[in-house]
This record gives structure tokens, sequence and C-alpha cells, in this order.
């Protein structure tokens, strides 16, 4: 499965909590992730930011 | 998070009080970059030691619960077909030893960094690297039992002509100093070349029925994003830093995606002439990782601090539609000395390349293997029996053709201390003339070869020395591994297999 978005992709531990049914740690993400391309802006306990800076 | 990740991870470096600092971290003034403030690193990922530990050992068991499965329920059997494996014995030989080395390099930035933050970073990245090395060890050791080609790996890295390409390409970043590193490996390797690099092997064993393969590859790959983040941060902390450094940036990347570059060129080849279930063709895997990710959003950002596209990128693009067909004649043609095995692309391959690359397969290539084919009528499959000369700088065989013109063979010749030296492109040529004191120390397998450094005089002997042992490599078809594989498949008894387990 591949997932765009332009310019900004934004993955929130709460949605992802949502789907799941269960508590989920946003660093569990790596263990989802096959590839990646953009810049990881931000990565903290409630949201992973995927943005170009400029 | 945060507060976690300063508190257990920046809050722990000290500043020396009574030895200077410069002494404490020697090497990162004499590439001419300027550091202003290390604090200004930025760690996206936040990383402390008990949460990477945690995944890490999570990914790990996940992998090694696939690889016990597919072991023991002869998982093997159900490839697609056994030359498949020549693509990883390819990555075993060519990919693997640089997981090693990239491991022993981020150990070093890991003590010489003078910021705590990227110093944590690379020491993550450097324990990731030896976890690669050891799982795909690991992962293709089960295929050892059962094929040629994979017994010799570390030893032929050293040692094997084609493989002295991608030994080459990571010696020479790690002989340059730690800020070139981190963008020669760090930002070409891991961010601008990695997507081409990997996901090509990993997508090619989830085509082929290699689930330890491509469990192995998303493992790794869940740590390329860290891997990748480093590198886009150092880059732009670089920028940042000091107007002065941006040259000094914009050369190494351009020295560095035409080296990286010209390593793929072995990518190309397996991509779409090795794997007997195609995934994509390289023309396509360029212009998805390459031209519309790199050139059509990265270059856009960095373009903010001055840095343009790498030089040579249009050569690259030019040659995307015959870069694997001239790479794999060549291989194919030599596969008597190497650790794999090469055979005639059939008609339904030929049919895919024809589809894939209406604009040179039928015109410039279709004409080789047709000639090829009368070759086979007539019992006389084509090996080379000279060897080629070899591109000073990539060391791939002078194989590549004008950009202008896929008919005419490019060669570039510098003079250096009246000495003469040969490139196979004008990115070569350019690194070349840029460092030539560096180049002209190149360990160029054939030169070897011809100076009585490789075992001896024949053909036989310099196999000897590689440790090539009979159905390593050659042609595929009546090779052991397919006469194994044909035995295995239509044996009615198949009480033999894994008499070895």
């Amino acid at each position: 499965m591949r997932i765009t978005a332009p310019g900004r992709l934004v993955i929130t531990r709460e949605s992802v909590e949502e789907r799941l049914g269960r508590e989920w740690e946003t660093h569990e993400f790596q263990l989802a992730i096959v590839s990646y391309f953009g810049h990881i802006k931000e990565w903290d306990d409630d949201e992973i930011v995927i943005a170009w800076d400029h | 998070m945060k507060q976690r990740y300063e508190a257990l991870t920046r809050d722990l470096d000290w500043e020396p009080s009574y030895v200077a600092k410069s002494d404490v971290f020697p090497h990162t003034e004499f590439e001419g970059i300027k550091i202003h403030d290390w604090s200004k690193w930025e760690d996206p990922f936040r990383l402390t030691v008990d949460a990477y530990t945690k995944y890490q050992a999570e990914k790990d068991k996940r992998l090694y619960a696939v690889l016990d499965g597919f072991a023991q329920s002869q998982g093997h059997l159900t490839l697609t077909e056994a030359s498949y494996l020549n693509a990883m014995k390819l990555f075993l030989q060519g990919v693997t030893p640089l997981e090693y080395q990239a491991h022993r390099n981020f150990a070093y930035l890991a003590r010489h960094l003078n910021g705590p933050g990227p110093r944590f970073a690379a020491l993550c990245q450097s324990i990731d690297e030896m976890r690669h090395t050891q799982t795909e060890i690991h992962t293709l050791s089960n295929y050892n039992k059962y094929y040629g080609g994979f017994h010799n790996y570390l030893e032929q890295h050293d040692r094997v002509w084609y493989l002295s390409v991608p030994k080459s390409f990571f010696d020479d970043a790690l002989t340059a100093g730690p800020f070139e590193f981190l963008i020669a490996i760090g930002f070409s390797f891991e961010y601008l070349l990695t997507n081409l690099l990997f996901v090509p092997f990993m997508s090619g064993a989830s085509f082929n029925g290699d689930l330890p393969t491509m469990t192995f590859g998303f493992s790794a790959q869940s740590d390329e994003s860290r891997h990748m983040t480093l590198g886009l941060e150092a880059i732009k902390f670089l920028l940042e830093q000091d107007e002065a450094n941006v040259p000094i940036v914009q050369a190494w990347i351009d020295k560095w995606f035409w080296r990286g570059y010209r390593v793929t060129a072995l990518v190309a080849q397996m991509l779409d002439y090795m794997l007997p279930r195609k995934v994509m063709s390289w023309k396509e895997a360029f212009e998805l990782y390459f031209e519309e990710q790199m050139l059509g959003g990265l270059f856009q950002d960095l373009a903010f601090y001055g840095i343009t596209p790498p030089k040579h990128v249009d050569d690259a693009i030019a040659e995307k539609e015959i870069l694997s067909h001239q790479v794999y004649w060549t291989l194919y043609q030599f596969s008597h000395a190497a650790a794999f095995t090469t055979t005639f692309p059939d008609a339904d391959a030929q049919t895919w390349l024809a589809e894939n690359y209406p604009g040179t397969f039928d015109k410039l290539y279709k004409p080789l293997w047709d000639k090829e084919a009368r070759n086979l009528e007539n019992g006389g499959r084509h090996f080379v029996r000279g060897l080629p000369q070899l591109c000073q700088v990539c060391q791939i065989p002078m194989l590549f053709t004008e950009p202008d013109d896929p008919t005419t063979l490019c060669q570039r010749e510098s003079v250096h201390n009246g000495e003469k030296f040969q490139t196979c492109s004008n990115g070569c040529q350019w690194i070349f003339e840029r460092e030539p004191e560096k180049y002209v120390q190149a360990w160029l397998p054939v030169h070897q070869i011809y100076q009585g450094n490789c075992g001896g005089p024949t053909v036989p002997d310099v196999l000897a020395w590689y440790g090539i042992q009979e159905g390593d490599g050659g042609e595929y078809k009546g090779s052991v591994d397919d006469t194994n594989w044909k035995s295995w498949h239509n044996a009615a008894d198949h009480s033999h297999i894994g008499s070895e387990a």
C-alpha cells in the first residue's frame, strides 16, 4: 500500500488508536513503515508530521 | 517524549573542562566545514535507548519467526525458480559487506561528532547497520545449504572484479572526512538512492516467493526511515550553519550522486534481467524513486539553500532506457568468472523488455540477443575470454556509451603525472580529475590480475583465488542449481529434500 499527500502528511495517535481499537505509541509506526519519501518534520507522542520545510 | 529525549540523550553530554574541545573532537575542522552551534541539530525521532531497543527487538523477533518457518517448511522450493537467487547472491556478495562498513563508520561518527544529538543518531544507525549485516547473513544462509554462489561472499567482496564496484564505492566514503561521509552515505546513499537500491531487491523477493528476504527487507527498511532522516538533517544542518558550507556540500552531492548512481547499474540489470517474475522496469523505478521523488520533491526543498540538482544528473536520465541492457549484456558474457549465473532472456522476457523499453530494446539490444540465439543453436554459448578495461573511478568495465549516442562507447582519458587514466563517463572523469591523488591508488581487479596478484595468470587460477567453485557461476541452464531444482521438482520421491536439515 502506498500513501501520498501533496506537501504535508500527518499521522495522529488518536486516529490510529481509534482504528486499531487499542493503545498505540507513535514509535510503533517504525514497525509498519517499509519505505518513505519526504521529510519527517515532527515525531512526538501524539503525531508524526511529514512535510517539507520550504 | 521531548523531555525524555532531552534528559536521556542531550543532557548526558558535558563540556570538557581540563582538555580542549578540539582535542576531544579533532576531526571536524579539516574539511573546511564551519559549525557554530551543534545544539541546532534536530532529531525528529527523539529516540532514547530504551525505546530503540524495545522496537528493534520486536523487529528481530518477527523476522526470525519467518526465517524458522520458511526453513522448516522447505520454503526454498516455492521460489519462482532457482535462477531468482542470482539477485540474492549479488545482494549478499555486494551489499551485505557494505552494511558492515556502514556500521564501522557510523560508530566512528558516534564518537567523533561534536554534538550529542548527531552522535546518538549515528550510534543508533551504527547498531542498525550491524543488525542488517547479521540479519541479511542469517536470512540468506538458509539458501546456502542448497544453492551455489553464497558460500564465500566476504572474501569475494574483497577480491572479485564486479564486487570491486560496491566495495570501492564504500571505501571511497570510508576514507573521506566525517562530514563528507555524512553526505556520501547518510545523504546521497541513504536518502537520494536508497529506495532505488533496496526497494527493487525487496520487491523482487516479494514477487518471487522469497518470504525471508522480503521480511528482512521490511525490517531493515523500517530503520531506513531513520537513516534517511539522519541524512536529510545532516545536509540541512550543514547548510544552515554557515553559507561557506554550501559550495563544499554541493560538490559532495555532485560527486556522491554519480558514485552511488553508478553502483545502481548492478540493480538495473537485476530488475530487468535476473528476476523470473518481473516487478517493474529499471526505467520505471528510476522515474518514480529518482526523478519524481528526488528531483521533483527533495531538490525543490533544497533550492532554498542554493543547492542545485547533482552535476551529470542529465547523463543519468539520458541512459535510463539503455543502462540495464548494456550492463546485463556484459555480465552475461563474463559470468563464467562470477559467483552468479546468467542466461539468455527467453521469448517472454524479451517481449517484456520490448514493451517496457519501446524506444531501445528492439532497435539496439534484440539484434545482439538474436546473434547470441544463433550462437546457442550452434552450441556456442558466448563467454568473453579476455579481460575488460575498467573505469578508474567506478571500476565498472568500460561498457557505457556516449550520452547522445547509444552505439558509440564512451571513453574519457585523463593524464596525471604523465600517466594515462581511463574513465567511463563525464561523471567519473570529473570525479577523477577533482581528486586524482585518491583515484590513482584504485585497486583495479583487472590490473591486479595482470600484475600477478590474484592467484595466477589463467582463468582457473584466478577463479580458485576468488573461491569460486563449480556451480557458482557460468550459464544457468544446465548448471548445478538448475539441475537440482529440476530434480527436486520432478522427482516422485521427495524424501531426499532437506535431508541436511
